[in-house]
């Protein structure tokens, strides 16, 4: 079929991808290239204040009985150095590549949701400032990077635990809207051809990393939310004297805290993935037993948190359930393992650093997986608990299987990234020093370990006789930083002086590789074609003709607004146009408002709380309701289009972006219920203190509403369907009825609990669901009149934007509705069974 | 369905996918909340012959749960074997096919890691 119209003059294209100039447009910029290297510059720079912090404490440890640091400054530096490696560097770190990345690798000029990145970008650096400005206040948080209850509750820790979470709260918000971006750009913007068993795999293990992100962090954030309610208003979720339990912060750090090993763990060997076949010259062994490797390792990940507290005096029978599955989820590694080693098997790979570092963490990382089996093992795990030798287990797991592979990610993709090649010689020694370094500080923690020396203690008496260990571990760890300096010099200095890289210089099989280096702003002016699961060695390939047609219409087109090609979840193939936002605020007004929010918290000034909420809730709406000048500016450029693909697709990104959402605050609710129950299981009473019970049938009045607002609205979506002959109008104002009725009357009945949410531990775990479930509602009340306002204006009614956003609303609603009975159950029925 | 009517749902493909972990998810929070539940309110009184209401409950859990990945996995192999023969002519069943399989691995998975979980009952049939 005859493409309809000729490609643009280049200029116009260009134009529409350019980015504000100065330094309004430096803060406005969303593409994925500029927000990735953020990510990766800033994690990066936190990663090396946390090596400093590590050889603060290595410095002090080198002999016994050593006066260097004094116990409170040690408990301070561990804190620090544990919450700047886990939160600061290592997640933001791997989120970096994969915002970078993915659109070259799997096809697309951007992700799915460039706003959303941009926004997780500033609230991780948001974040970063606010650990840090600990330093400058001297409110440095004390209670481990676990904040083990009571430890950090009001009695025994100050207000630098109270930065530690609402810091920690903006980096868990960035880093869920990373996982979902990164979720949906894997699911919806791969290359036409790219079905999921031609996916890169690096591409696999950031979705199953995605889906991780989403379930874990939003543990973790309900969590810090509920020990800064305890700290700041007294709700004793954690306290046993008001009825709490302080196990229950334990189970909930533990379900995000061990799953993140993982999510650390699983790019670094989608990295190994993509590196070994490179440097190989021939494609991965067994890529379907490494992809079920990666999707075992992402579910079992979630079934192990308990052996963490093994030594917490848990029944013996639920210990042994969760040691089986540490021992299982080794079997899922080994089989990567097997992988690696048998793709290289019977090759000569050219020994360059990027494989050097990989071969290194096959080194270390099964090194830290045999120890990492035997924690597993109930009895010795409680002969070794909370001594070196699970300080050396861990940075052997951390450090040899994420460190290792994501450095050598650095050096492989450095010339992607700079257009230039790293030194190979400094590389070389740089490598060397780091990994001898490494195995010289922290082998000999084992044995410290084995000898009795506990961890997290600012010194050791001379008569354990670990003196000479622990000097040579230091020795090792001041090797190890020189190795990082030298890489970092190496760094910088060949972003001058480096060789020019051209777009291929190891001969790498995925997609990325086929751009020039460093890659325009839009990656792509054409969307490719892939027809293998290595198209730069594959090369062209044959295709559909409605597929050539849909990327032939994309070619350096449409002008006027950015646009990439949404394509099947299953198949990859076109399915729909996606339009994508240039340069904006948005989201760094957004990020300023939440971090208003935090910051009101922090200096107990709740009209900052207020306030931010308030600028949050306006950002949001602002940005989900575009102005609808620049809706019409779409819909139009849209019919221009020759491919006859839709501007909207029935699943399309806003689909798959709302059911992240939901997913996400489904897991925040069941994170609440989850508590609420674990609370009931462990009290004598309940309700506890003798607090009466709640009441039935005017709640039950109230809750009805929800449902009767989603069958509304449901209503509203099929009138707004092209075909429809009644208007929506009705169906979505009875919707806001319901929902304003719904607020107004639950609102009531919250203000009547005669009871307060600090009188005990039920009282708490009874207010925080329903509280949450209020705000919930008044976000789809909002969403319904937004859509309500831009139904009224006659040229946007019935537009294929519009009816998305009615069936997105719908969504909101009915998972509202359901999650309303849900509570009404378990809150109101079940306190009486 | 997929592209060109061959009698696999999407629905059926994401069961078969997904179902054994899913299965063992279930088996696991299951019995943790099994065996802290119950051992907290006395369950253990609860006998049935010589088993105890805890023991009771998680064997049952685990005989649901194998039933569900065993069926999941069927489900997998039931569309590996429908696309098998079509998986050249398009990529929907090319695709397809591969999910399906993947979906075989998964599932077996998933039973292997249910049964090694359920070997403590049996080592622990009168204790909490």
């Amino acid at each position: 079929m005859p493409r309809r119209h000729s490609p643009p003059p280049p200029s116009d294209f260009d134009h529409t991808w350019e980015n504000r100039p100065g330094f309004v447009g430096w803060l406005a910029v969303v593409n994925n290239q500029p927000v990735g290297k953020r990510f990766l510059v800033t994690s990066f720079v936190f990663f090396l204040l946390g090596g400093v912090l590590a050889l603060l404490m290595r410095t002090q440890l080198a002999v016994s009985e050593n006066g260097i640091l004094g116990p409170q400054l040690y408990n301070e530096l561990f804190t620090m150095h544990g919450s700047t490696m886990m939160f600061l560097f290592a997640v933001p770190f791997v989120e970096g590549l994969a915002v970078y990345l993915l659109p070259l690798q799997i096809g697309a000029r951007d992700l799915a949701f460039p706003r959303l990145s941009a926004f997780g970008y500033w609230c991780f650096l948001f974040g970063g400032i606010l650990f840090y400005a600990t330093f400058f206040v001297n409110l440095i948080p004390d209670a481990g990077w676990f904040a083990y209850t009571p430890l950090s509750g009001t009695r025994y820790s100050g207000r630098g635990l109270d930065f530690w979470l609402l810091a920690l709260g903006l980096v868990e918000v960035g880093g869920i809207t990373a996982g979902i971006e990164i979720v949906v750009t894997i699911l919806k913007f791969r290359a036409p051809g790219m079905a999921l068993h031609r996916m890169p795999l690096f591409a696999w293990t950031m979705l199953v990393t995605g889906l991780m992100i989403v379930f874990a962090f939003t543990t973790l954030l309900v969590a810090t939310l509920l020990l800064e309610l305890e700290r700041a208003f007294g709700m004793p979720f954690f306290d046993p004297q008001g009825g709490g339990s302080s196990l229950l912060w334990q189970h909930l750090f533990w379900f995000f805290g061990h799953p993140e090993v993982y999510i650390m763990f699983l790019p670094a060997t989608g990295v190994v993935s993509m590196i070994v076949p490179t440097f190989a010259r021939r494609p991965l062994a067994g890529y379907l037993w490494v992809v079920m490797a990666v999707v075992v390792t992402g579910f079992v990940s979630f079934g192990l948190w308990v052996h963490h507290m093994f030594a917490a005096g848990l029944p013996k029978l639920s210990l042994l359930f969760f040691s089986g599955a540490s021992l299982m989820i080794a079997l899922a590694s080994g089989a990567q393992v097997f992988a690696w080693i048998a793709t290289l098997w019977g090759r000569r790979p050219a020994l360059k650093t990027p494989l050097l570092y990989v071969l290194g963490f096959l080194f270390l990382f099964v090194a830290g997986g045999v120890t990492g089996v035997m924690v597993a093992v109930v009895p010795f795990d409680l002969q070794v608990h909370d001594t070196f030798f699970v300080v050396a287990h861990f940075h052997y797991v951390i450090i040899g299987g994420v460190l290792f592979p994501l450095l050598g990610g650095i050096s492989y993709w450095y010339p992607k990234f700079t257009g230039r090649l790293l030194s190979e010689g400094a590389g070389r020694i740089a490598f060397g020093l780091i990994f001898i370094g490494f195995n010289v500080a922290f082998f000999p923690m084992h044995i410290m370990g084995l000898y009795g020396m506990p961890r997290r203690v600012y010194s050791y008496p001379a008569s354990l006789n670990v003196d000479g260990y622990n000097l040579v571990s230091t020795g090792g760890a001041y090797l190890m930083a020189l190795g990082v300096l030298v890489f970092v010099v190496n760094l910088l200095r060949s972003m001058r002086a480096g060789e020019p890289a051209g777009s291929d210089p190891w001969g790498g099989g995925s997609l990325e590789w086929t751009l020039p280096s460093p890659p325009a702003i839009f990656a792509w002016e054409r969307p490719p074609r892939v027809g293998g699961r290595h198209p730069a060695w594959e090369g062209n390939v044959e295709e559909p003709g409605a597929s050539r047609q849909a990327r032939e219409a994309l070619d350096r087109a449409p002008v006027g607004w950015r646009a990439t090609l949404a394509t099947d979840v299953l198949t990859g193939e076109p399915e729909s146009v996606q339009w994508l936002p240039s340069s904006t605020l948005q989201p760094l007004t957004a990020a300023l408002a939440l971090l208003l929010v935090f910051f009101g918290v922090l200096v107990k000034i709740y009209l900052l709380t207020v306030a931010g909420l308030i600028g949050l809730f306006a950002a949001v709406i602002a940005w989900l309701l575009p102005h609808p000048a620049t809706l019409a500016k779409i819909q139009a450029g849209g019919t221009a289009l020759a491919a006859g693909l839709p501007l909207v697709a029935r699943r399309g990104t806003g689909w798959w972006g709302m059911i992240g959402a939901l997913t996400t605050l489904g897991m925040g609710f069941g994170v609440l219920v989850f508590s609420y129950f674990y609370l009931r299981i462990y009290s004598a009473a309940w309700p506890q203190g003798g607090l009466p019970l709640p009441g039935l049938l005017l709640p039950a009045a109230a809750y009805l509403l929800m449902p009767i607002g989603a069958v509304a609205m449901r209503a509203a979506a099929r009138r707004m369907q092209p075909n429809a002959s009644q208007s929506p109008l009705a169906p979505l104002a009875m919707a806001l009825a319901a929902g304003g009725g719904f607020l107004i009357f639950h609102g009531i009945l919250l203000w009547q609990t005669p009871f307060l949410p600090g009188a005990n531990a039920y009282a708490a775990a009874w207010y925080a669901p329903s509280t949450a479930y209020l705000l919930l509602a008044l976000v789809a009340t909002i969403w319904t009149l937004g859509v309500l306002r831009l139904t009224r204006r006659a040229a946007l009614a019935r537009t294929p934007m519009l009816e998305n956003a009615t069936r997105l609303g719908f969504l909101l609603w009915g998972f509202t509705a359901a999650l309303g009975v849900t509570l009404y159950l378990a809150l109101h029925v079940g306190a009486y069974v | 369905m997929l592209h060109g009517g061959d009698g696999v749902s999407r629905l059926r493909l994401a069961a078969g996918l997904l179902g054994g972990m899913v299965a063992w998810l279930l088996h696991l929070a299951g019995a943790w909340y099994i065996a802290e539940w119950g051992c907290q309110r006395g369950f253990p009184a609860l006998a049935l012959g010589p088993l105890n209401g805890v023991v009771v409950a998680l064997l049952g859990l685990t005989v649901a749960t194998v039933g569900l990945a065993a069926g999941a996995g069927m489900i997998a192999r039931r569309c590996r074997r429908e696309l098998a023969t079509v998986r050249e002519e398009g990529i929907a069943a090319a695709a397809g096919y591969d999910t399906a399989r993947l979906g075989v691995m998964l599932d077996a998975a998933g039973l292997m890691i249910i049964l090694v979980q359920s070997i403590p009952i049996f080592f622990y049939l009168r204790a909490c």
